[in-house]
């Protein structure tokens, strides 16, 4: 009995993913997702035999039902991360469940999680529509606070939204208190980008400045940090949108932070204040500048580090920027460094000393002869590579790279040294944004320090997929293409991580390519296909056989993207037109098909079928009424452009 | 590493202190004895041997010198200091029993304790903790008499750098710790003397061989360090790293480097290569005296505007460090009698050098150079506009051409005079070379520790 239970529950849990993956691809009145629907009730039914009310309780990473844990499967962990991301704590079905009530559950679940927030989560869709059945538990906030990545930035824009439009006083204190680790999860330009969010913080920092004015400071402090890292250029038209997220703070807020800024914060540059007096404001400058001025540290904290001199020099001059910033400041620091010479200044700086050390490492091997001596700089480069690597000296590394390329015949004594390096870029190479100077380098390597597994945990299990990590992976393991389709294969029924793998097929130039997206495209659902096909169109030439063969099969959405790749070629193109309507028997069914064919040419503008076109609309039978009318509008409508 | 060190210190000192309250079957002792044990094990894990020192009022551990660690536990190093122990070796193996003995022998009371502590150590048979003095001269330990006058380190410290620098040229282990017991001498003495001191590397001869040359570098580059306002470590390895900036050159030919006439091209081309050498020997060193000496090695002749040799595919403006070591090498060098030039008069030298402000030097940096040493230097013999003679005692920032002197002649009228309150009416007139011109006057000099040096005959 129990065997059959857990039998059921897995049933249930495998049509729901499956369902799941319907509704993301398809709207929820589409037949296709409405029969998916009705075959997951019979699942979800046959459980009811066994557990009603059927509950589901969610963490991060695994489901638990009827006192179990269902975990490491991945069927039951992207439930789990699917539930999670939406803010979903528990369910509950109750038995008598309708498949309308079902359609607007499922539809909602796989709604993109910025979408679903912005609609009030799924229990304010669900209040919306009549669903006696479901039960819905929501997250609470403190659940995301550990929570990393692009999705969680989406799911506070509404937790920020949701405690202001309630007025939840108890939530908002507790963002209050909580903000910094939620402020460090964005970047300037989720706020230029996105209005939703901009306006959510906006109205909570308008709230926290009616109701805490400390409160207000610190959070709107935190917020304008965010800006102070930031190292992209912000438009004037977004600029205003942020500007008035700050439009509350006073000049000491600023003034405060400012010289917070340039005491405490490395990585602050003069682009970043650029930024910053921009946000203050022009018209505020002289009433910001007056309050630096007060809010001045010693001359003693000012000359303590050079760091500190070098910024303030630098903001000065406007070096490191295009703009140089306003009159008014820099008369302000100006008095303030008045009289403080480079005498004053002079610091020793351990960081700069091992700067030089390593560059003078780097000039030393590339004169030196004696093999003796080159063994005790490699060693010495060779330990000097951990900070290098922590400091992530792009320009150094390039350095280094290109003179080890030049002491090859002297390889066997920079080994230790090739491995490290190849270990840290192998390492780094697998973040969404990874810098142009370590993907450039990452090409260099020749060695990995690594084995195919380290690549293949990687992409399917940490599910990381970039140009540059595959491009290694089939550089260093090309006999393993078989391995990794098998890995790819596992990941069938996990659309989000094939259409992220087709993405980046697309934009990016990596072996095996074609191969890849048609194995992809093999085992795929429609909407995945039709990706890969639009990816194929990157490729140089089109793989005719392939692409005769999705012709010759039964989506129109996909004979579409299959006809408009072969279309690349003229001769391609003639012959793909001759299997779309090579059809013998205009009859019943094939009348159908012959229109889907007249609307896939007539919306890609196929002019090598204007033969096929012509002759269908002059069939005289009239049980090829349909054709012959469809041919008949194509043919207008390709008149008419023309004209 | 270090930090474990630390611990294990902090733990050794806690032990001691649990030893001289506590029997040794106490419970509280055993578990001081304990962590410290499993604090050195942990050490030892990573190396053969750990030995800890005690620099003038300073643990040290190889090139680093345990300032914080020292001020926290002061009486303790005075009381180990009072035993006799400059230093302790753990060896690889050490037992817990050997452990328990030396700390019985550091805690028991010091009537007990009548012969040497490593003798005692040895009859007690501990064989892998051995405890002594630090050596500063290879003849034996400090001599507390000589150490005090500033000629008198000035000598000691001449003798241990040279045989430093003949280790390091002979591709042997150097002995840091009793280098930096050296160096930190001069150091501490530049704070309470270092009138003395400057005067020492003023008037002297300079001679490759007694590598006299390198400590007035780095006797000079760490009175601008401490000037400058650096800390106390930053000094030492500055004035360390001062001492092998030439270390290069030492292995050229003594005879191009001693040349009186021109040199080829060649010969030219073989000193420029001291830096590189320098470089990549002090590059061997770097466990036991740090980064900073290659720095300065390899840096010392590159000059502002990045000129000056070696010439660089990776190019970096020399480290501060390295621009110290530079300005007071060529302020050495101008200052010194050599076989290929003339001796320079002080104002001559501030002249030249003024005029590598922005090519040579940073133009500012030039100038806190000399408000710091004056444009006469501490122990210049000087004639005065009245025609007296007398030698400069200290300087003045504000004023680098009044620097206080001691009228030494006419003997009558001897006594100090600030010259920058008799800015119109009185001024140095010219500099009188100790070997020429102002040898005469040198028996009138006051304090005689000049004449224990090297003054002309």
């Amino acid at each position: 009995m129990d065997t059959n239970k857990d039998e059921a529950i897995n049933d249930f849990l495998k049509g729901l993913r499956i369902v799941l993956s319907n509704a993301s691809a398809y709207p929820k009145d589409h037949p296709y997702f409405v029969k998916s629907v009705e075959a997951f009730k019979v699942k979800v039914d046959a459980l009811f035999a066994f557990l009603n009310p059927l509950q589901i309780s969610v963490s991060p990473d695994s489901l638990f039902i009827d006192g179990r844990k269902w975990e490491k499967q991945l069927v039951y962990t992207e439930l789990a991360q699917n539930f999670h991301m939406r803010k979903v704590k528990g369910i509950e079905l109750t038995q008598g469940i309708g498949i309308d009530e079902l359609v607007e559950f499922l539809s909602s679940l796989a709604l993109p999680v910025r979408e679903l927030l912005r609609r009030g989560g799924i229990q304010g869709i669900l209040k919306e529509v009549r669903s006696p059945h479901i039960v819905m538990e929501e997250l609470d906030y403190s659940q995301f606070l550990r929570d990393e990545g692009e999705e969680t930035k989406d799911v506070w824009a509404y937790l920020f939204k949701e405690a202001i439009d309630k007025r939840d006083s108890r939530k908002i204190n507790e963002f209050a208190d909580n903000f910094d680790k939620i402020i460090k999860k964005f970047k300037a330009k989720d706020f230029s980008e996105n209005e939703e969010l901009r306006d959510s913080l906006y109205s909570f920092l308008s709230y926290l400045r009616v109701t805490n004015k400390e409160k207000f400071c610190r959070c709107a402090g935190e917020t304008l940090k965010i800006f102070l890292k930031n190292k992209e250029a912000i438009y004037d038209e977004k600029l205003d949108k942020i500007k008035s997220l700050f439009q509350d703070l006073n000049n000491d807020d600023f003034a405060g932070m400012f010289w917070d800024g340039l005491l405490t914060d490395e990585s602050v540059d003069n682009l970043n204040f650029n930024l910053f007096f921009q946000i203050a404001g022009q018209e505020r400058s002289k009433g910001i500048a007056d309050s630096m001025a007060a809010k001045a540290p010693g001359r003693d904290v000012l000359t303590r580090t050079p760091r500190v001199v070098k910024k303030i020099q630098e903001l000065m001059s406007g070096a490191g920027s295009n703009q140089v910033v306003s009159d008014v400041y820099r008369n302000t620091l100006a008095s303030l460094f008045k009289g403080i010479t480079f005498n004053e200044t002079l610091s020793f700086d351990r960081a700069l000393l091992y700067d030089n050390y390593r560059h003078i490492l780097l000039n030393l091997v590339v004169q030196e002869k004696h093999k003796k001596r080159v063994s005790v700089i490699a060693d010495k480069l060779a330990e000097a590579w951990g900070v290098t690597a922590k400091e992530n000296g792009f320009a150094y590394m390039q350095s280094l790279v290109e003179v080890l390329k030049e002491r090859k015949a002297d390889a066997e004594l920079f080994e230790g040294l090739q491995k490290q390096i190849a270990s840290f870029l192998e390492n780094n190479i697998w973040e969404k944004e990874t810098a142009p100077q370590l993907a450039a380098l990452a090409e260099t390597l020749e060695k990995s320090s690594q084995s195919a597994d380290f690549y293949f945990n990687k992409i399917f299990n940490e599910k990381k997929i970039t140009p540059e990590g595959l491009r290694l992976f089939f550089r260093f393991f090309p006999q393993q293409l078989n391995q990794l389709y098998s890995y790819l294969e596992t990941k069938r029924t996990d659309m989000e991580f094939l259409l992220e793998m087709v993405g980046v097929l697309k934009d990016a130039e990596v072996p095996f390519k074609k191969e890849l997206l048609e194995r992809i495209f093999s085992f795929s659902n429609e909407m995945v296909k039709v990706e890969a096909l639009k990816a194929m169109h990157s490729l140089p030439g089109s793989d005719e056989g392939f692409l005769f063969s999705v012709l010759q099969g039964e989506s129109t959405p996909l004979k579409k993207e299959a006809l408009l790749l072969l279309c690349r070629e003229k001769q391609s193109c003639s012959k793909g037109v001759d299997i779309l309507f090579a059809i013998k028997s205009h009859f019943g069914v094939k009348n159908k098909i012959l229109v889907e064919h007249l609307s896939i040419i007539e919306e890609l503008r196929i002019k090598d079928a204007e033969f096929y076109v012509n002759a269908l609309s002059n069939k005289p039978f009239f049980w090829n009424k349909n054709v012959r009318d469809k041919a008949q509008e194509v043919l207008r409508n390709w008149h008419a452009r023309k004209n | 590493m270090l930090e474990r060190i630390e611990v294990f210190i902090r733990n050794l000192l806690a032990s001691l202190q649990t030893a001289k309250l506590y029997a040794t079957s106490h419970p509280i002792f055993a578990k001081s004895i304990d962590k410290a044990y499993e604090s050195l094990q942990e050490v030892l894990g990573e190396r053969e041997e750990l030995a800890i020192g005690i620099v003038g009022d300073e643990l040290a551990f190889e090139k680093e010198i345990f300032f914080d660690l020292s001020k926290q536990v002061k009486p303790a190093i005075a009381y180990l200091k009072s035993r006799g122990i400059e230093r302790m070796a753990f060896y690889l193996g050490v037992e817990k029993e050997e452990f328990v003995q030396f700390i019985l022998l550091l805690a028991a009371p010091k009537e007990e304790v009548t012969a040497d502590p490593q003798e005692k150590l040895s009859a007690m048979g501990v064989k892998n903790i051995t405890v002594g003095k630090v050596r500063v001269s290879p003849g034996g330990p400090v001599q507390e008499k000589e150490t005090k006058t500033a000629a008198g380190i000035y000598a000691s410290s001449s003798q241990h750098v040279s045989d430093s620098v003949r280790g390091v040229l002979n591709l042997e282990a150097v002995d840091h710790l009793a280098l930096r017991f050296s160096i930190n001498n001069v150091m501490e003495n530049l704070t309470t003397d270092y009138q003395e001191l400057l005067k020492l590397t003023t008037v002297k001869q300079h001679d490759v061989e007694t590598f006299t040359h390198l400590l007035d570098v780095a006797i000079l580059s760490m009175y601008l360090a401490s000037k400058l306002g650096f800390a106390k470590e930053v000094v030492l390895d500055i004035g360390i790293a001062a001492l092998f900036h030439d270390i290069g050159k030492l292995y050229i030919s003594r005879k191009v480097v001693g040349k009186t006439q021109g040199l080829t091209s060649e010969e030219f081309a073989l000193i420029k290569s001291h830096t590189v050498l320098g470089a990549e020997l002090m590059l061997t060193y770097v466990d036991s005296l740090g980064i900073l000496p290659v720095v300065v090695a390899f840096e010392h002749h590159l000059k502002y505007d990045l000129s000056g040799y070696p010439k660089m595919r990776f190019p970096k403006k020399p480290h501060l460090a390295s621009m110290i070591v530079s300005i007071c090498d060529v302020y050495d060098a101008l200052s010194e009698r050599r076989g290929y030039k003339m001796d320079y008069p002080p104002d001559l030298i501030y002249k030249i050098m003024s005029r590598e402000k922005g090519t040579g030097f940073e133009p500012s940096f030039v100038d806190r150079f000399f408000q710091i040493m004056g444009v006469w230097p501490i122990g210049s013999i000087v004639a005065l506009s009245d025609a007296r003679v007398a030698i400069v005692t200290d300087e003045h920032e504000d004023d680098i051409f009044a620097p206080k002197v001691n009228v030494i002649f006419p003997e009558d009228t001897r006594g100090v005079i600030d010259l920058r309150e008799h800015r119109s009416a009185l001024k140095i007139e010219r500099f009188l070379n100790p070997w020429k011109e102002g040898k005469e006057f040198l028996r009138l000099i006051n304090g005689s520790e000049l004449k224990k040096i090297d003054f002309p005959k």
